[in-house]
């Protein structure tokens, strides 16, 4: 049997909708106008340097039922408004419209003045000053916190060294153990010499990392992607979605040289946090100092954080209220993908909503 | 099955350039010392002696006569005329122009081919700079003289970055590796295609599976120890480069008197100090307030709203008296 068996008339199809797909896409690539970049409306409560602390408004007639207020952290990496990308595949309007109260830090673009701000900083300077903020505007001595990819792990370090300000922890898709077999990213990193790139490089550049993800599966991203791309293209709604999520992909800040390298230092190359070996500032960060109730949320088909990665923090916690939630997508999916507004979000809350008072 | 492609040329046309741009450099700057210690020009004839120079120069790699006034518009047209006819020629050896062939027959000749040229990076011996380095022998000489300490500084960078371009040589190598295998893997398929795989009947569904197949092989490379090795190699001869080239860039910056790296991370890291004791002060001084049970000052906004409805008040009990007063 030939591997190859062309037909004419199929070609023809082909290339006839091809054609008129790529002439109409490009009619519509010139109509697009501005791309957005996240929908739901929010006030800025706090700033520092280029921090800045979202507090997000629900939709009219929507009712905030959970009273205990929520922090949603990103991770340095690519900017938060993937949570909230587009109207129907929105995290953050999902968890406002189950009744959260939702705050979310927003990191802005690191430069040469945040050359060396460490993970101290960020942790124990950065986001436990918004958690008081929080704690203050509601009155409530404990909040929720929810952390994505690497926001995850900071969420989680944190809750460690701040057990007493954190009512529930959720996780998504968060790697904690940085040395599981499929980890082809901490793979690639284990050799390089980190004190000499940072030195070298001062901060790193966010285009740097963009070419770091991409190169994972360069046929498709570099290639495959942008030759398919043409399927959507003459449908102005499906092209501007996929023109949002390039725009998303490519809008990488710098990373802050000092906490850069500590965090692949200490987390990929040395896998302290599993080891419970690792020290930020002068906190020790034990996992099993967390004994509040925790929810972790991963994807079954995630390239970037393979599952084993996030299910060692079940083995890790102090806490005996700990679930996992499986979501059947990548890494992104879980955010983006038409079936992601309608379990994740609805499930998170009702977990939250359950575990606060 | 035979390929017709003839191994590549280029590669060795390039080392030969290369060659001769810098035996031509070196001959008529011995040429200039030479002319300067036997006077041949009038001192102070700096100019005259510079373009001789750089005219000999220009000669030995055109292989003209210094006479021609357009020596530098004529190596520019040979370089880029020489290198499209290469370009030309390789195009149509890949193509095999003229010759009608079946679409597994095309695909598997190409399949050859891409695995002749992706072998001959694969079984050089190297990076080219390991065969013929032509500043390495002035890079290794011990500065002299006043600019001594320029000297090495620059010596060092080139040597940074000669190991580079040899350790990225190793990566990329293997690249041209997983290029071959892919390749290989692409070509087994469709040879011998799966039981169960449904033929490809469109240029769509062919690329895709060629995307699939090739994805898998370079998953597969990316992960493992060898790629780990060559990639962590680069990424510190990068980081080494790097880090003398930033040193080179802060001292001409210093030399125009304007603020060098080093002095602005210096500037940044004692900012960043300040800001941690600053933030420290700040906690402790809460703590302290709240130990003492000092209530917290009202924030500015809610202060004015208040003194406002204070007002508002004052004004309402005024108007009744003054009503009072009219009765």
């Amino acid at each position: 049997m030939s591997a190859i068996d062309l037909k004419a008339d199929k070609i023809a199809e082909e290339a006839a909708v091809y054609g008129q797909k790529l002439a109409a896409g490009i009619q519509n690539m010139k109509e697009m106008g501005e791309i957005s970049s996240g929908v739901t409306p929010y006030e800025v409560v706090y700033t520092e340097d280029k921090l800045r602390l979202f507090h997000y408004k629900a939709c009219e007639g929507t009712k905030t039922t959970n009273k205990t207020p929520m922090l949603v952290v990103y991770a340095l990496v690519n900017r938060p408004y993937m949570t909230d990308i587009q109207e129907d595949r929105s995290t953050i309007k999902g968890l406002l419209d189950n009744g959260q109260d939702v705050y979310l830090i927003d990191w802005g673009y690191a430069d040469r003045a945040d050359r060396f701000l460490d993970l101290d900083y960020y942790l124990n300077g950065y986001i436990d000053r918004c958690v008081d903020v929080i704690r203050e505007r509601s009155g409530k001595e404990k909040i929720n916190i929810l952390g994505v990819c690497q926001g995850g792990t900071f969420s989680t370090c944190y809750t460690a060294m701040h057990q007493d300000k954190i009512n529930a922890l959720v996780t998504m898709v968060t790697p904690i153990d940085f040395k599981t077999p499929r980890n082809v990213l901490s793979k690639w990193v284990q050799k390089v010499d980190m004190d000499a790139l940072v030195d070298a490089m001062g901060n790193i550049s966010g285009d740097d990392l963009n070419d770091t993800f991409v190169n994972m599966s360069p046929y498709s991203l570099k290639l495959a992607k942008y030759i398919n791309m043409v399927d959507v293209m003459d449908n102005p709604e499906a092209l501007k979605n996929f023109m949002r999520m390039e725009q998303w992909i490519f809008d990488s800040p710098n990373q802050a040289g000092e906490a850069y390298k500590e965090f692949l230092k200490y987390f990929f190359q040395e896998n302290r946090l599993v080891n419970d070996e690792l020290t930020i500032g002068e906190y020790d960060v034990r996992l099993k100092n967390i004994t509040c109730p925790v929810l972790n949320v991963y994807a079954s088909k995630d390239h970037l954080v393979p599952p084993p990665a996030s299910l060692a923090l079940a083995d890790k916690v102090g806490s005996k209220d700990y679930e996992e939630f499986e979501f059947k997508g990548g890494h992104i999916g879980i955010y983006v993908s038409s079936r992601a507004p309608k379990e994740v979000p609805p499930t998170i809350s009702k977990w939250l909503s359950s575990k606060s008072k | 099955m035979t390929a017709s492609f003839n191994k590549s040329t280029t590669s060795q046309e390039w080392m030969d350039m290369q060659k001769r741009y810098m035996e031509s450099l070196i001959n008529a700057q011995n040429t200039f010392a030479n002319n300067s210690m036997n006077n041949k020009y009038p001192f102070g004839n700096y100019q005259r002696r510079t373009d001789d120079m750089f005219q000999q120069w220009q000669a030995g790699m055109m292989g003209g006569g210094m006479n021609n006034p357009n020596f530098a518009a004529d190596m520019f047209q040979q370089q880029f005329s020489n290198a499209g006819r290469e370009f030309m020629d390789s195009m149509n050896r890949f193509n095999g122009s003229g010759q009608m062939k079946t679409p597994d027959q095309l695909a598997m000749e190409w399949g050859a081919k891409m695995h002749d040229m992706l072998g001959e990076i694969m079984n050089s011996n190297g990076c080219p700079l390991n065969s013929f380095d032509p500043l390495d022998f002035l890079a290794s000489i011990p500065g002299l003289g006043a600019s001594r300490e320029k000297q090495e500084m620059l010596a060092e960078l080139y040597k940074r970055w000669s190991y580079f371009q040899q350790v990225s040589f190793v990566y990329y190598q293997g690249m041209a590796k997983i290029g071959m295998e892919a390749n290989m893997a692409w070509s087994d398929y469709l040879i011998n295609p799966p039981e169960d795989a449904e033929p490809l009947e469109t240029p769509r569904e062919i690329f895709n599976m060629w995307v699939r197949i090739s994805e898998k092989v370079y998953s597969k490379y990316a992960a493992s120890e060898e790629y780990m090795n060559a990639y962590g190699n680069m990424i510190n001869a990068y980081s080494a480069y790097k880090s003398q080239l930033n040193k080179v860039a802060d001292s001409v910056m210093d030399q125009f008197n304007l603020p060098t790296r080093t002095e602005l991370d210096s500037v940044h890291k004692y900012v960043t100090q300040l800001k941690k004791d600053n933030a420290a002060m700040k906690k402790e001084l809460k703590e302290i307030k709240a130990a003492l049970g000092l209530k917290k000052k009202a924030p500015a906004k809610e202060a004015a709203k208040k003194t406002v409805a204070a007002k508002a008040t004052t004004a309402k009990k005024t108007n009744t008296t003054a009503k009072k007063g009219k009765k």
